[in-house]
């Protein structure tokens, strides 16, 4: 992928190299870090937090790269006015340090931290030798970004609170270097929606992921999202009200659709797969075929899951929707009206662009759709088809409503996502943390 | 609305805390105004709480977890009947049959091998696709390819046989890391010891093209150690599964080694008294050359299955590199007990090996006797010719060499990372 003109360097930094044994007292050291980072993940309080910081920053400092500055990761657009001198090149030599964990006996250590854990009433399941092994295996995997040696910078920007994010505490602790933390969605929920098969497993690594979450907005200097929807998870898990700004992704402008479809016709665009929610789509059509005659649906997107779209296709044909309804994968497929149904939490970037477009949206309240919609259309709740179908009834026989609501669609997408609105948002968050 | 399963609130049970019920119940398009409007609580979050809460008050649904037992015997004794199978597969094929024993004995480690976190399925990144050339760098990666390739197969096909799993994936399913890359190189090299040892022990009976009496003790006995293998890996696993306390698990572990060395000394014993005895016979006894040969063929045939056992059990215990030093120990104390520098060794005799058909440079033992050295001459029966310079080995240095090996496997076995 071609850079943008703004970015300075792309490094990739591989992490699964192994270093040298570590010395018999930073091994020692490691242990004590290890233990605290264990006990403090798998509490509760604020004590909990402190434990985990203090675990997280001594691991930090035993993984130092020896002899670098540290980090920048300034590449999200928008960077482009922030740098008022030479980015920094980076020494191609500059490896990351040794692995936080290595040589660590981490399963007795989170052994340990799980009785001492469940001893205080922490609801944890019990955890087995294997599983505790898998475990700390897991985490000693997930702590490496420790290890990355970083550029000299004025501000690290965390594109999420995973890897990037462990970075950023990296430079903040070894040389001050303020971070902005950015969750186009909330890292930790979707760490919740990853299945496990190993339970016991999985409650440490989520509690790693709360702790780690906990700690970055904490100490982050600004935390932005996409949406209030994601703000939410951000709040419950300690962010700052003052400090949580939500700053839509920004969009280029597609145009105002052309005229609309002559025959009633309803898209739906998106990604064929089980969080479509197409079976509730399907039923309420069958419901709005009956009350608006020669209506049609288009069932527009890339197919994820091969069985969910057979299974969709077949409900179609036992609902006796024949051929008013298509499947198809065209970008240029319109409608009159543009239905959402999908219960995913990301950003919909279908519904945004045909929304800019000028069509107006019926979308059910699942995820940031609700605030994304806005006055552009109408929203009803998830898993009703009742009340999808009376909406996409009320907006095709009603084309007075239906233009009102597509303008207000286009001029309110074009006016929270435009791109100069996130650029802007983003120069001014660069330079506040700068002044600090 | 969408009202959650039984299913699902069977998971909610098993969830890590409420923010994960409440993902869960977001993840099916419930919001917080469709939670105020349907249950009566203010945000998602409330509703995991108090889900939460009542599903685990519900303690038929915590019920159904596993017995924790861990199955071994079938898949070991398939093991080690393919084993004894193919080994006696050896008796029909005469005199070549010493090569199928051994590469079975081979094939038997790479399958071990194969066992090993490498990864099976995909190839490395690093590999080059194109045509080797001459350059040494070149013959590495093609040895490495190589390498992969075989132990991709093995991988694959070997634990099918048995009915076993198939050789897990390394995490990151790229390149073997080196300690698995010397884990796999030390099975093979176990593997050649063990074979170089049998083809050795083979050789202790004259080559009249029968089944040698060394090979009894080795077809009974592989199929039992397999046992013994799986019994001790069951055991291990076991543990992992039931211990939350890394003491009580290195005590667990030190009982089944300890129980597993008690099991692997009687061989020792067995193997060197019998040998003991049959040199130290009076006369009359120890003199009869074939009941003699019968006796130091069995006791070696003890001694490497008994040093089988013990190379499992450093196989399983990770030490690998000490499994392939052991293995490879008889053949390089044979070789040293056999060099002209080497001391004689008092009270046995070599004389040359005669075979009509001898491998070029194969060592061959030969059965010894206490009074003088025959001649070569006095040696090759009537209508054999001498062909070949061939090394003859004497059984008792082969059953010293043996024995050595394996005391020195069981002391490792009981040192420093037994409990592993």
């Amino acid at each position: 992928m071609p850079l943008p003109p703004h970015v300075a360097s792309v490094r990739e930094v591989r992490l699964g190299t192994r270093g040298p044994a570590p010395a018999r007292a930073e091994r020692a050291a490691a242990v004590t870090a290890a233990r605290l980072l264990f006990r403090g993940l798998l509490g509760d309080g604020d004590a909990s937090a402190r434990l985990f910081a203090d675990g997280l920053h001594r691991l930090a400092a035993l993984a130092t790269p020896p002899g670098t500055a540290p980090v920048t990761a300034l590449v999200l657009p928008g960077a482009a006015s922030v740098p008022t001198h030479p980015a920094p090149s980076v020494p191609a030599s500059a490896r990351p340090g040794r692995r936080p964990l290595q040589g660590v006996p981490t399963a007795g250590a989170l052994l340990d931290a799980v009785r001492a854990a469940r001893g205080l009433d922490v609801s944890l399941p019990r955890l087995t030798l294997r599983q505790a092994r898998h475990a700390a295996g897991l985490l000693e995997r997930a702590l490496r970004p420790l290890s990355v040696a970083a550029p000299d910078a004025d501000l690290t920007h965390a594109a999420s609170s995973g890897p990037p994010l462990l970075c950023a505490l990296a430079a903040l602790w070894r040389a001050g270097t303020p971070y902005l933390l950015t969750e186009h969605d909330s890292h930790l929920r979707r760490q919740y929606l990853v299945p496990g098969d190993d339970d016991p497993v999985r409650t440490v690594l989520l509690r790693f992921h709360r702790a780690l979450s906990r700690l970055g907005y904490e100490s982050a200097g600004r935390v932005t999202t996409s949406g209030r929807f994601h703000r939410r998870w951000q709040l419950r898990h300690g962010a700052d009200p003052e400090r949580v700004l939500v700053v839509p992704p920004g969009l280029d402008d597609p145009g105002p659709a052309g005229p609309e479809p002559d025959a009633p016709l309803l898209l739906w665009r998106g990604t064929i797969g089980p969080d479509a929610e197409l079976p509730c789509l399907l039923s309420a059509f069958s419901l709005v075929r009956a009350r608006v005659p020669g209506v049609r649906l288009v069932v527009d997107g890339p197919v994820a899951d091969a069985g969910y779209a057979r299974a969709c296709r077949d409900l179609g044909d036992r609902l006796g929707l024949g051929g008013t309804l298509r499947f198809t994968d065209d970008p240029g497929a319109d409608g009159q009206i543009v239905v959402a149904t999908a219960v995913t939490d990301g950003t919909p970037y279908p519904l945004i662009r045909s929304l800019m477009a000028g069509r107006p949206a019926v979308a059910t309240d699942a995820g940031t759709a609700a605030e994304t919609v806005g006055d552009g259309g109408i929203v009803v709740p998830a898993g009703e088809p009742d009340a999808l179908a009376d909406a996409c009834t009320l907006l095709l026989t009603d084309s007075d409503l239906r233009g009102r609501l597509g303008l207000a669609a286009r001029r309110r997408t074009l006016a929270r996502h435009a791109p100069h609105a996130a650029l802007t948002a983003y120069d001014h968050l660069y330079r506040d943390l700068r002044c600090r | 609305m969408n009202v959650p399963t039984i299913a699902e609130l069977t998971r909610f049970a098993h969830a890590a805390d409420a923010d994960d019920v409440a993902a869960a119940i977001e993840s099916r398009g419930l919001t917080d105004q469709a939670v105020l409007r349907g249950y009566g609580v203010p945000t998602v979050f409330a509703l995991g709480e108090a889900l939460l809460g009542h599903v685990r008050r519900m303690r038929w649904i915590r019920s159904g977890v596993g017995s924790g037992r861990v199955p071994f015997l079938r898949a070991a004794l398939r093991r080690g009947l393919l084993h004894a199978v193919l080994l006696a597969s050896a008796v029909p094929l005469g005199r070549a049959g010493w090569a199928v024993p051994a590469g079975v004995l081979l094939l038997g480690w790479l399958w071990r091998a194969s066992a090993t976190p490498l990864p099976a399925r995909r190839r490395p990144a690093a590999m080059p696709r194109a045509t080797p050339s001459a350059t040494p760098g070149a013959a590495s990666g093609s040895a490495r390819r190589a390498t992969w390739e075989v132990h991709g197969a093995s991988s694959r096909v070997l634990p099918r046989i048995s009915g076993e799993r198939a050789g897990r994936i390394a995490p990151d399913g790229s390149r073997p890391t080196a300690a698995v890359r010397r884990a796999g190189l030390g099975h093979l090299m176990v593997g050649f010891g063990q074979a170089a040892a049998f083809v050795l022990v083979w050789r202790v009976a004259p080559d009249d093209g029968t089944v040698p009496p060394a090979v009894i003790p080795v077809l009974l006995g592989l199929p039992l150690l397999e046992v013994f293998a799986g019994w001790r890996a069951a055991q291990v696993a076991g543990a992992l599964d039931a211990c939350d306390d890394v003491r009580a698990y290195r005590r667990h572990l030190g009982d089944v080694t300890l129980v597993s060395i008690m099991g692997l000394v009687p061989p020792l014993l067995v193997g060197g008294v019998t040998a003991l005895a049959a040199c130290l016979a009076p006369h009359p006894w120890s003199g009869h050359a074939p009941a003699r040969t019968l006796v130091l063929g069995l006791s070696a045939g003890l001694l490497l299955a008994g040093l089988h056992g013990v190379l499992l059990l450093l196989a399983s215990q990770g030490r690998t590199t000490a499994a392939a030093l052991i293995s490879l120990a008889p053949l390089l104390l044979t070789i040293a007990a056999l060099s002209p520098v080497a001391a004689p060794i008092p009270g046995v005799t070599s004389a040359p090996g005669v075979t009509s058909a001898p491998a070029p440079g194969t060592v061959l033992p030969a059965e010894t006797a206490p009074g003088p050295a025959p001649t070569a001459a006095s040696a090759v029966p009537p209508g054999v010719s001498l062909t070949t310079r061939t090394v003859a080995v004497p059984a008792t240095v082969l059953i010293g060499a043996l024995a050595i090996s394996y005391a020195a496997g069981l002391v490792t076995a009981t040192g420093r990372g037994a409990r592993r």
